[in-house]
């Protein structure tokens, strides 16, 4: 164990080597994705594969770590924000940056040992765990929303989700579902500004990243029983197990192990 | 550089039907099936046991599998366009490394899952008690690849990077 | 699923290409190279349907590429599944009816 990592020597012998090796995707450098990517950074993973095709913009400033007052002038892409982030810590650091959707260019996110998904909408989010359950990687996401209560208090709400191929998905613990798909769908070009704080973030991706280091490097011993969906209630100030992981999963109906990998479409 | 993931329950299911001990022969055979996913990654979409009628009777090797066993991988190649890994165990820890007599067979086998499956990556896998290795040929290709990497994919995550789980 | 197995073998007859794929709980109906209504641009395009319940819609029929046709259609299906980019338009009360007839009156939706 090298001695830079000696205060995370507890999350056990091999961590230089994961750090090392393992390959992490980022979707989505916003808010949410900032705030994972700087975790993964000082923990010390060398090796990104990030997608963002946004540019920075005032708007974001109160909430995407690592930007600041210049790069807004710079229109700077949120992609070089955080890949200068990661090399303020890691100058050695190997990071494939995308300039794209992802789904414009699928194949590099295949060769990632974890993705983390910071997305907005269940479509994205959908779309996303078929391709990571096509490529048996674990897809872990994050998300946050606020809405007005019927009394008109403002409502703020989130999840961490660890999508496991061989494990329940989304659509297994109805987080995504044939109603949320179609309200989105017939909402299309309407979906109004969605509401964005730092603080939810930084709880959400904290959670996320440990779950991670749990699912690499099983420091708790008691990996097994991971708990992979936790909801998050901002005015409570709560993040816990959602209510759904008490019912006993079953094997997932939706994404089969045997219809892993590439589909090639073509005349028979 | 290619890389192998797996999900646990087709390693699980693998590795026991692996370790059941035969009449006759002293080791068993079966078939691992895989898919691309992208350029540089397989992943395992199944596990075909061998029945034990189908072993020859042949002292001079672990085991000697007859025609029904390889028509077995070869139909369920053919008709999910899939690639095809010979998979069998040696008894012992460590990196395992394909013997003499694993090494003289490949090549037939290799010509028979090539006729199933032209398009597709095929090779051959072998256990150990704690760990793998695989050598894969791509489409056309006349030499092979070590697979560099090992993924068996559960909570938590096995990864394994030349040789060594890191779990 | 058996009645979409038997519907399937039926579509087969017309469209010998057709493959069936399953994915998120979907069944999806691969059909390649097939040919768009008169007036439309690109005049051939892979399809696939999904007979089932989608994002809002009773049934949906997704196209590779976006169609250029005489009528202004609202293209607000820009979905990715079986590892690419698909295409639909808003067209609704294609259901309950046999899943050759299903792509058949998709197609004229793009028209008609």
């Amino acid at each position: 164990m090298s001695v830079k990592n000696n205060r995370q020597s507890f999350l056990g012998p091999n961590l230089d080597q994961v750090l090392e090796t393992v390959v992490i995707g980022v979707v989505g450098l916003g808010g949410g994705g900032s705030q994972i990517v700087q975790q993964l950074a000082h923990i010390g993973f060398k090796n990104y594969v990030l997608y963002d095709f946004d540019k920075i913009t005032d708007t974001n400033l109160n909430r995407l770590v690592g930007a600041t007052k210049q790069d807004v002038g710079e229109e700077l892409p949120k992609l070089l924000i955080s890949e200068r982030l990661i090399r303020g810590l890691l100058p050695d650091a190997l990071i494939s940056s995308i300039s794209k959707r992802w789904q414009d260019q699928p194949d590099d996110l295949k060769t990632c040992d974890i993705i983390f998904g910071c997305l907005d909408g269940y479509q994205n989010r959908a779309e996303l765990e078929s391709l990571t359950r096509r490529s048996l990687i674990p897809y872990i996401d994050i998300g946050m929303d606020v809405r007005n209560d019927k009394n008109d208090i403002p409502r703020m709400f989130g999840q961490v989700f660890a999508s496991i191929p061989g494990y329940p998905c989304m659509r297994c613990y109805d987080f995504i579902n044939t109603e949320v798909l179609a309200k989105e769908t017939l909402a299309y070009g309407d979906a109004g500004i969605r509401p964005q704080v730092v603080w939810p973030n930084s709880i959400l991706a904290g959670t996320a990243v440990g779950l991670a280091m749990n699912l690499l490097m099983n420091w708790t011993g008691k990996c097994k029983e991971q708990i992979i969906y936790y909801e998050y209630d901002g005015n409570k100030g709560t993040i816990k197990p959602h209510v759904k992981c008490d019912i006993p999963s079953k094997a997932c109906v939706h994404y089969k192990l045997e219809n892993a990998g590439d589909i090639v479409l073509g005349r028979n | 550089m290619m890389q192998l993931r797996m999900p646990q329950s087709i390693h699980q299911e693998m590795r026991s039907d692996l370790r059941r001990s035969h009449p006759f022969a002293f080791e068993h055979v079966g078939y691992v099936f895989t898919k691309p996913a992208g350029h540089s990654v397989l992943v395992v979409t199944g596990y075909q046991s061998i029945p034990d009628q189908y072993y020859i009777n042949d002292n001079s090797v672990g085991a000697r599998i007859d025609h029904r066993a390889i028509a077995l991988a070869m139909k369920r190649a053919d008709m999910n366009k899939e690639g095809i890994l010979h998979t069998h165990i040696h008894n012992k820890s460590g990196l395992p490394i394909f013997s003499r007599d694993d090494r003289a067979d490949h090549p037939n086998f290799l010509r028979s899952f090539r006729n199933a499956a032209p398009g597709k990556t095929h090779g051959f896998l072998l256990l150990s008690t704690d760990k793998m290795m695989a050598r894969v040929w791509l489409p056309q290709h006349e030499s092979p690849i070590d697979i560099f990497r090992y993924t068996i994919v559960n909570l938590p995550l096995s990864l394994n990077a030349s040789g060594g789980f890191l779990v | 699923m058996q009645q979409i197995e038997e519907q399937f073998q039926a579509l087969k007859e017309t469209c010998t290409n057709a493959q069936v794929f399953e994915e998120s709980g979907y069944t999806f109906i691969y059909i390649p190279d097939q040919k768009m209504p008169p007036g439309c641009t690109p005049p051939v395009s892979d399809v696939i349907l999904c007979p089932q319940e989608h994002s809002g819609y009773p049934s949906r029929l997704f196209f590779k590429d976006i169609i250029q046709t005489p009528k202004q259609l609202n293209w607000n299906g820009q979905v990715f599944f079986l590892g690419q980019q698909w295409h639909a338009f808003s067209y609704n009360n294609v259901a309950n009816m046999p899943l050759l007839n299903m792509v058949i009156n998709h197609l004229r939706g793009l028209v008609a």
